[in-house]
């Protein structure tokens, strides 16, 4: 308890601010000085946030989220495995896969839709590939950020590639790989969303083009104040469960 | 005539950097090692005998001339050499117990038969209670300590040390020396022992080899003829202090 108290004294600045911007979105609308049609005041906004058919669109976003997420991160570690294990592998691809992480899903999602159909299937492949690189990319470094005297002490015991990759190299990456994760997650939750409100018909993605549609600013802010719930809500997930990673596979200890 | 377990013949190391010149770590060396011997290598920072250690394990190959350890030519890593590095690089994931056991999961033999063996080892140097403690908790003198005892774990018949005690504080690198002594005495192993600290190589081998600066060359193999077990009070023998002289101004020190 004496600690909340702490940390409420100490960012008295930032609560003020989040009190003002909120009193300001409430009270500014519902006097008129704002245009309450595109700026709807808090309490609407609210409302619509924990209306039923809004909510009834939370589980398909964190599906398609979560879904794409766990294929990116399975599909992210084991290509990095393969690269190390296989350097050969790696310069054949390497090129071709950053330069797919160039495109903007936004470009790629309308041919997903064409490849694989309406539905769920098209929005997962768009969380995967934004899930994917950066947990590649780290792991990789992961993998390969290792004092040059514990491989050499590995070579002088004979040991073989695999060996030196899973006693070595992989449990020395798990630090790494955390990094990747708190980079993938809040963009997982985006991609979702944007692959929605590109490819429609449920999700709190499309929640925000229907309320442009329609011109109901309520729902459109409401979505978006929802991405950050939930962002801010995955990011806390990863903070909690880095605190329960046994302090033994973790580079520093604080 | 003790039989002679390590012969290097010849032996040059040049290593081609991507800059201008090629480095020549070592030029030329050629000496024996005895069966069961204690041999200390002294030399200058930096003058390749790191070097000379990783061609006598196997980690790197000569450019010329070879390596014959127990008969057989070195082409690669073996089982029966072992190399105690200078920095213990322990994995900060395992614990005492499971660092020490690397070599054998290396070997892909069963870990069980040698926890009684790394247990022992633990008590001979002096880490009894610590198995399950992690090296960021573990002091450098301990570290050294395990790094000793992993190198012990599979029973090699040939312990290479590079400066295993460097950079540990005088009084600590004393214990261990008596301790590496101890274990020496015990188990009967051939040692090659790389210092920079002349005394330590005076106090704990049967001969010390002197190298050049780089490209290390050989100065003189010097045989120490002092009683053993090597005691506190050895450090006062005559010969002890005449040897330590001798072998500075072959490194080009003066003794005021």
């Amino acid at each position: 308890m004496q600690s909340l108290t702490k940390l409420i004294k100490s960012r008295v600045g930032l609560i003020a601010l989040i009190v003002a911007v909120l009193a300001l979105w409430e009270f500014l609308p519902k006097l008129g000085l704002v245009s309450s049609l595109f700026v709807p005041p808090l309490e609407t906004i609210a409302k619509t946030m924990v209306s039923k058919s809004v909510l009834n669109n939370l589980p398909p976003t964190l599906y398609t989220a979560i879904v794409g997420f766990l294929f990116g991160v399975i599909g992210g570690i084991g290509v990095s495995l393969l690269f190390v294990l296989i350097p050969k592998l790696e310069k054949a691809l390497s090129g071709f896969l950053y330069g797919l992480n160039s495109v903007p899903k936004a470009v790629l999602a309308p041919i997903f839709v064409v490849w694989f159909g309406f539905g769920y299937l098209p929005k997962i492949v768009c969380v995967f590939l934004v899930t994917f690189f950066p947990i590649l990319v780290n792991t990789v470094d992961g993998l390969r950020t290792i004092d040059q005297n514990l491989l050499d002490l590995a070579k002088s015991y004979r040991a073989s590639s695999l060996q030196t990759l899973i006693k070595v190299r992989f449990p020395n990456s798990l630090p790494y790989i955390l990094t990747g994760l708190k980079i993938s997650t809040p963009y997982a939750i985006l991609t979702a969303m944007l692959a929605e409100f590109l490819l429609g018909y449920q999700g709190l993605g499309y929640m925000i083009q229907l309320g442009i549609v329609i011109v109901d600013y309520s729902l459109v802010l409401g979505m978006v104040l929802w991405a950050a719930i939930l962002g801010i809500g995955v990011y806390l997930i990863v903070i909690v469960s880095e605190k329960l990673i046994p302090r033994k596979y973790k580079l520093r200890v604080e | 005539m003790a039989k002679k377990l390590i012969e290097v013949k010849n032996v040059t190391k040049i290593f081609s950097s991507g800059k201008l010149e090629n480095i020549c770590a070592i030029q030329n060396v050629t000496f024996d090692v005895y069966k069961g011997e204690f041999l200390s290598i002294v030399g200058p920072s930096g003058c390749g005998k790191s070097t000379l250690l990783r061609l006598i394990t196997g980690l790197d190959t000569p450019t010329s001339g070879k390596i014959i350890v127990d008969g057989k030519e070195v082409l690669a890593p073996r089982p029966d050499v072992a190399m105690v590095f200078q920095d213990p690089t322990l994995m900060r994931w395992r614990t005492v117990m499971d660092n020490i056991l690397l070599p054998i999961e290396f070997m892909r033999e069963d870990k069980k038969k040698y926890l009684q063996k790394a247990s022992s080892l633990i008590k001979l140097v002096g880490l009894q209670g610590f198995e399950n403690f992690y090296p960021d908790e573990l002091s450098g003198g301990m570290k050294a300590r395990v790094n000793v005892c992993r190198g012990l774990i599979h029973d090699p018949s040939t312990l290479l040390m590079d400066e295993p005690f460097g950079p540990l504080d005088a009084l600590t690198r004393r214990t261990l020396d008596f301790e590496l002594m101890r274990i020496w005495h015990e188990t009967k192993k051939t040692i090659l022992f790389v210092t920079h600290d002349v005394r330590e190589g005076v106090f704990l081998g049967d001969r010390v080899l002197v190298f050049t600066e780089r490209p290390a060359r050989i100065k003189a193999m010097i045989n120490v003829n002092l009683p053993r077990p090597r005691t506190d009070e050895t450090e006062g023998n005559k010969r002890f202090i005449k040897l330590e002289r001798e072998i500075l101004a072959h490194l080009g020190v003066e003794k005021g």
